[in-house]
Formats: structure tokens, sequence, C-alpha cells
């Protein structure tokens, strides 16, 4: 069923009582209106740290229903519900700690294993008129709708609710809405635009971009966006609420390093030197502590998958808390401190909007999917060519460069999809992901083992490291190093998926779109592309 | 999708009212629910404001030619639509009698609904007629309002013969008392007795009591207007034997 259609009031409408009688009055024709009746609840909206419902145009509401309870009700993005269900308080932190059922499903689909939190409370208002015929029996519906959070101004908008036969009734009070009080449909409900406004800090970028947009204010809008995000997840990160604070504050680091590096001439600026620096010291001091986020979580999957040797893996993981204790520490002391209020400061100053260098030369002012799919086309030519090189016994190296590559030209694709069709950019980026994945477990597994082997060390001897955890050790170390050699057999197969026609097809289709020319751009300058040999990736 | 038929042979025994509260008390335990009045005096029509007249007439609802979709109206509660009936639900039987497999007529065009309801509550005219055979056709139950006196339970006796002799199987006949004044000697005895020679009696009672007959003021289900009172107590605890059986 569609959605009834919605209404959002002049500029300067306020919604008290008397201007709602006089709308009723002015749109109800012969019909009589009910006396209004109006509810408040209190809904907390819930979403992933990098808001994947949101992304997707879906709403997790939740409501108290009872001591202890809370309804949690997903919404569709049309507005309609897609399951709902009663849990339990503490709320689960994860879908799968839902009780079984459509619900529990939905959230594993949209989620993907990402922790669902509280991130916006928002009191909603609904004030109902019904509007009845001669004979008492209600035609429609009005329903007035006001959504407010603190610090940030309510939204209102006004709902025409047919009944089923009465269609007409509907219409014609929509009609006098429109005519009469010169009202405009609305795009989303109140409710979505507000959380949009609110806590709707996208992790892609701008959001609004047009592929013929001029590269310089396209790209301050990506990266303006990019630090929205840092600054978002920065009291999470401090706090360690959860790894995916972190998580999102590094992709957010690496998008805007891949931006300085990969397009420097659309980010011609003074103080760029002094941002790639900052930025590359950032994703440093963060990395430490992302390391031993994903082996704790690489632990906890191992040990219950484990069964027996999951006991001998404590001591293991009370090291490793440790080390995270420390390295969380040390994280927060330089979060705190000055270098970082500096440069996120400064940085925050250099994307103003009122910033003349975002246009100063000829590159800036160039369509902003011309430069970017030059760039990309590039370094699609040259991460095929390195791969091609990569034989059976090629060293460990070649591939590593490789993935490096590929991360370059999954975030400039990246860019790109921000202004094309997602029907268009997601498939290649599908291609992307697959391949990177291959690459991934090669280099990560063999990071870990060399890290379980040093963790080995460190407890043998100690207290807590007995023989049992430290052959949990060992079995684990073979079991990734397995991995990592199988890993490097589909390596191969993989590429050769990547390179196919089909899939190159993709990537000529997006890097070809209208108005961009693949290697038409020039003076577009490879970058700087600097090696990063941190521990184990996430993406 | 469940089709109940609120059914009599005799008039005036409450079938109405046990249609709009039944349906009214379902649809709050959160049932879709379609009332279809194929009355064409229009009692349940009446009692929830909607205008007897549906597009096509009886011709309409009966040649399927009609979307079904198109004659439903919501009523003011949630959950709850309906058919409305229309004077021209006299001439049923002869429209039904044009059709091929007449009694089968009905179940044909309720099938489609089963995506969009839970269940289909009938409020049929007294009598028995073509209309009744295809009501008992079409319905998996018959809800059955009966007022202890002699010649009501004796239009439920014929209507046992009549489902004996036309062999119609899976339709379950639901008996219960209505209008039951406890003062009443004769009521007391009857709803003593009866059931010990019928078991199929349902164990509720539904009063004689005025917030009944001020359905027709009100133009509500009493379980709506009255929730509090004891014939709306009835009503619900009727609506959970119905279903109990039906389910």
């Amino acid at each position: 069923m569609n959605a009834p259609p919605t209404f959002v009031p002049q500029r300067g409408w306020s919604a008290d009582h008397r201007a709602l009688a006089a709308v009723v009055d002015a749109v109800k024709g012969s019909l009589n209106a009910d006396p209004a009746q109006s509810q408040t609840v209190a809904v907390v909206l819930r979403d992933t740290p990098d808001r994947r419902l949101a992304r997707q145009g879906y709403r997790l509401s939740c409501t108290p229903v009872d001591a202890g309870l809370e309804t949690w009700s997903l919404f569709e993005p049309d507005g309609t519900l897609d399951a709902e269900a009663v849990v339990a308080l503490p709320a689960p932190a994860f879908a799968d700690e839902v009780q079984k059922g459509r619900l529990r499903s939905r959230l594993g689909d949209l989620a993907k294993g990402r922790t669902l939190l509280p991130v916006i409370e928002i009191t909603v208002t609904e004030t109902v008129v019904a509007l009845r015929d001669g004979d008492g029996k209600i035609r429609c519906r009005l329903a007035l709708t006001q959504v407010a959070t603190a610090g940030a101004p309510a939204e209102t908008d006004l709902t025409v609710h047919p009944l089923k036969g009465y269609g007409r009734d509907a219409g014609r009070v929509e009609a006098r809405i429109a005519d009469a009080l010169g009202w405009s449909r609305s795009r989303a409900p109140a409710l979505s635009r507000l959380e949009t406004r609110a806590a709707g800090v996208s992790e892609a970028g701008g959001g609004a971009l047009h592929a013929d947009d001029p590269a310089g204010p396209a790209m301050r809008e990506i990266l303006s966006a990019q630090l929205d995000v840092m600054e978002d997840r920065l009291p999470g990160v401090l706090a360690d609420r959860h790894p995916d604070y972190l998580h999102q504050f590094r992709v957010a680091i690496r998008r805007t390093r891949s931006a300085l590096s990969q397009l420097p001439d659309a980010i011609a600026l003074e103080g760029r030197p002094e941002a790639v620096e900052g930025f590359r010291w950032l994703g440093q001091i963060t990395s430490p502590v992302r390391d031993l986020d994903v082996q704790l979580m690489d632990l906890a999957e191992r040990r219950q998958r484990a069964g027996d040797d999951g006991p001998a893996m404590e001591a293991l993981e009370r090291h490793l808390r440790g080390l995270k204790t420390t390295a969380h520490r040390d994280l927060v002391l330089a979060l705190s401190g000055s270098r970082f209020q500096r440069l996120a400061a400064r940085w925050r100053d250099t994307l103003s909007p009122s910033s003349a260098n975002w246009t100063a030369t000829d590159t800036l002012r160039a369509p902003f999917a011309e430069i970017v799919s030059a760039r990309a086309a590039k370094l699609l030519r040259k991460t095929l060519r390195e791969g091609r090189r990569i034989g059976p016994d090629s060293p460990a190296e070649t591939l590593h460069d490789l993935r490096k590559r590929m991360k370059k030209l999954r975030y400039v694709t990246e860019f790109l999809a921000e202004v094309l069709p997602p029907d268009r950019t997601k498939p290649a980026i599908k291609a992307l992901k697959g391949l990177q994945d291959v690459l991934g477990r090669v280099q990560d597994r063999e990071i870990q083992v060399e890290a379980l082997h040093g963790y080995g060390r460190a407890l043998a001897g100690r207290k807590g490291g007995s023989a049992e955890t430290l052959m949990a050790i060992g079995a684990w170390s073979e079991e990734l190093e397995r991995d990592r050699r199988a890993a490097r057999a589909e390596f191969a197969a993989a590429f050769d998926s990547f390179s196919a026609k089909e899939t190159q097809a993709l990537f000529h289709d997006i890097f070809a779109a209208p108005g961009m020319k693949p290697g038409s751009a020039s003076g577009v300058a490879t970058g700087s592309g600097k090696p990063d040999r941190r521990g184990p990736e996430e993406d | 999708m469940r089709i109940l038929a609120s059914y009599n042979i005799k008039g005036g025994v409450g079938k109405t009212a046990a249609a709009v509260n039944l349906a009214h008390v379902a649809a709050q335990r959160g049932h879709r629910v379609l009332v279809i009045d194929l009355d064409p005096q229009g009692a349940a029509s009446f009692y929830f404001r909607v205008k007897t007249k549906v597009k096509g007439g009886g011709k309409g609802l009966v040649s399927g030619k009609r979307d079904l979709d198109d004659m439903i109206k919501a009523t003011d509660h949630e959950n709850l639509d309906l058919i409305p009936a229309d004077f021209r639900f006299r001439n049923l039987d002869l429209l039904l009698d044009a059709e091929k497999k007449s009694t089968r007529r009905l179940r044909k065009l309720l099938k489609p609904l089963g995506d969009e309801y839970d269940v289909i509550i009938l409020d049929c005219p007294p009598s028995v007629s073509l209309v009744s055979e295809a009501v008992f056709e079409a319905a998996d139950a018959l809800v059955i309002p009966l007022i202890p006196t002699t010649l009501s339970l004796r239009t439920y006796d014929q209507l046992e013969d009549f489902k004996a002799e036309q062999r119609i199987k899976g339709l379950k006949l639901l008996p219960f008392f209505s209008m039951v004044d406890r003062r009443k000697a004769l009521h007391r005895e009857i709803v003593e007795t009866f059931p010990k020679t019928h078991k199929n009696v349902l164990g509720v009672h539904i009063p004689y009591a005025s917030a009944v007959e001020r359905m027709g003021v009100e133009r509500e289900p009493l379980t709506a207007f009255a929730p509090r009172t004891a014939v709306a107590g009835a009503y619900r605890a009727l609506w959970d034997a119905v279903d109990a059986a039906t389910a």
C-alpha cells in the first residue's frame, strides 16, 4: 500500500491549537470535524554507527511500552511497516540478539552484523482530526505530526489518511490543502527529515552532488562530509563505545587521505601539505587500537567456533585486552591533545564554503565527474597492469602493492558513485570488493600469524600462559596460515574474474558516463600513494 | 481466512448485533475483518453508518464482473471493513439462480479476499433460500443466535435437519443463546436443558440488555460505545469461543 500524501506547512506556520483549527476549517469542505485528539510519544531511533539503516532509507523506531520493554518497528523507505517486535531491555546491541522472527532477519540483512545504537531521541506529537459526513461516518482523517529533538528545530507535516471506499473525500481535502493553503507535498515524512537533519551524517559524502558540478566545490563537500563523520564518531571513539566508531573514524580518514593524494589538482590548497601530513599521522595513531579490536573480534569468533580449545584462549584474550587498554589510553591522549584539535580546526576552516581556494584553477572549475573519472580510469589501468604481472611465484610484496592500489581505486570510484546512479556504480564496487577480499586475506592472515607468534612469545613463561593456551595459539596460527595459502591460490581466479571483459565493461560504463571522457582531464597527477604498512585491514 | 455467517431461519434473534459486535471484537484482537451485509434491510450497514448502496447492486455482487474490492468501505474502526447492503439484494435469490453452480458462487467470489482479510463475517437475512444455501457452501461455520424459546429452538432443529438432508459437509454449527432474560423461568430452564441434548451449543450467553438496542442510536458496535458493560463482555467471550471452535 502506498503511503498517504503528506504536506509541509508554509514557512512560518506555527502549529498551535488555533492554527490547526483554522487549517481544518479551510480544508474540511462540507464535512464536520471532530475535536482534535493529541498523543505524544518518545521515540528512540536506533541505527548502526555508520547509519546503514538510514542510508538504505529504513528507520528503526523504538518506543517504550512497559517497564523493561520496547516496541521496535522497522519502517520501509516509503514509510510502511516492514517488521515489528517487542524486545526486552537492556536493548539488544546486535540483530542476532533480537528474538527470532522477521525483525531479526530484516535487521540482520540491513545492519550486516554492525551494532545497533541509539542515534537520536525524538518526541513525536500526533494530533488527529476525524472528518465526518452528515451521518457521522468518518470519511477521512487529518494527522498533524510534529517531531522534535534537542538542539534542532521541530519538523511538522500534515497527512491526509484516506479510508477505503472514500478516496474521493480524501482527494478533495488534499486539493484544498494544496490550493487553498498553498502547502506543498512533502518529499519524506517529518520523522525522516528530522532524522536526516539532526543525525544523518553520511559516511559516503555530500549526497547532493551532480556529475557536472565544479570539481573543487564538489571535493570540498565530500571532504566536509568526511570531517563530519570524524567529529560525529569521536565521542564514541574516546569512550570506546564500540569498535564500529573507530572503524568509521578511520574510513573517513582514509577517504580524506585518498582524496588528498589521488586528486591533488582538485584540492589545490595552501594547507594541503599540512593536511596530508596531519591525516597520515591520524591514520597511524588510530591503527594500534583498530588492529587490537579486529584481533579481539576474530578471537571471539574463533572461541565460539573452537569448542574445546575456547577456554584455553582466555589468557590470550586477557593479554589482548591489556594491550588494548594501553593503546586506547594513548589514543585518547592523542585525540584530546592540541595536535588533533589544531588539525581538525584548520581543516574545518579550509573546508569553509567561504574559502576562495576551491575554485581558483581551471581544474577546480572543471566538471567533477570528468576529473574523478580520469583519475579512476588511470588507476584501473595501473591496477590491471600490476595484477597481470603477478604469477604463482610472485613475492607477497607484489600482492600487497596491488592491494594498496586497489584501495585507492575503490575510494576514487566511490567518489564517482556520489554523482552516478547506484545501479551503475554498485556492481563495479562489488567487483572491486571481491578481489580486495582475497588480497586482504593474503596480507591480513600473514600479519595475524606474526602477531599471534608475538603474543605466544609474550605469554610463554608468564602466569596464564599454559601449555594449552600456547597450543591453542599454535592451532589458530596454522588455521590462519592455511587460509592465507588458500587465498593466495584463489588470487589467479579472482583476478581473472576482475579483469574479465564483462567486469571491465562495468568500469568503462561508469568512467565514460555522459560528460566524462576517460583520460581526458590532463595534468592529473598520480599522487604520492605512500605505503600503508599497518596491521590487518578491515575493508 | 475464516468465513463465518451469523444466521438463523428466524428473524429478530440478534443476528446483526452478533455479526457487528463479533466483527468489532475480532478486529480489536488484531484480525483483519470484513463484514458483508447480505440482508437487504441493511441493519449492519446502518450500525456502521455506511450508506446502503453497492455499485452494480446484487447483480454486481453475484456476477463477479465488478471487483468486490470496489464495493468495500472502511468503517470507523481499525481493521474492520464492510460491504454494505443494497436494497437490490432482495433479488439475490433470482440472481444466484441465473448463475451456474449457484450455491458455490459466493465461496468463489470470496476466495480472492483471503490475502486481505483474516475473518469474513456474513450477516445473513432470515429464511432458507438459495442465498442461505450459498452461505452454507461458502462459510466454515454458522454462528446461530437462539432466543431461549420453544419456537426459536424449533428453527434450530429445522436447520440441523436441513444440513443433514442436503449433506452439507465441513460446515460447523455454533449455536449460542441470545437475548437471555434470567428473570424468565423458561429462559433459565432452556439454557440449562438444551445443551444436554445439543453438545455443540457454545457456553456463552448474550443477556437481554438495553445497550444492544442503543446500537441503533449510537450507530456503533456496543463493544465500542459501551465496552465495560456485561453484554460487551459477553460478546468478547462469544468471540473467544467462536475463535477457538474455528481456529
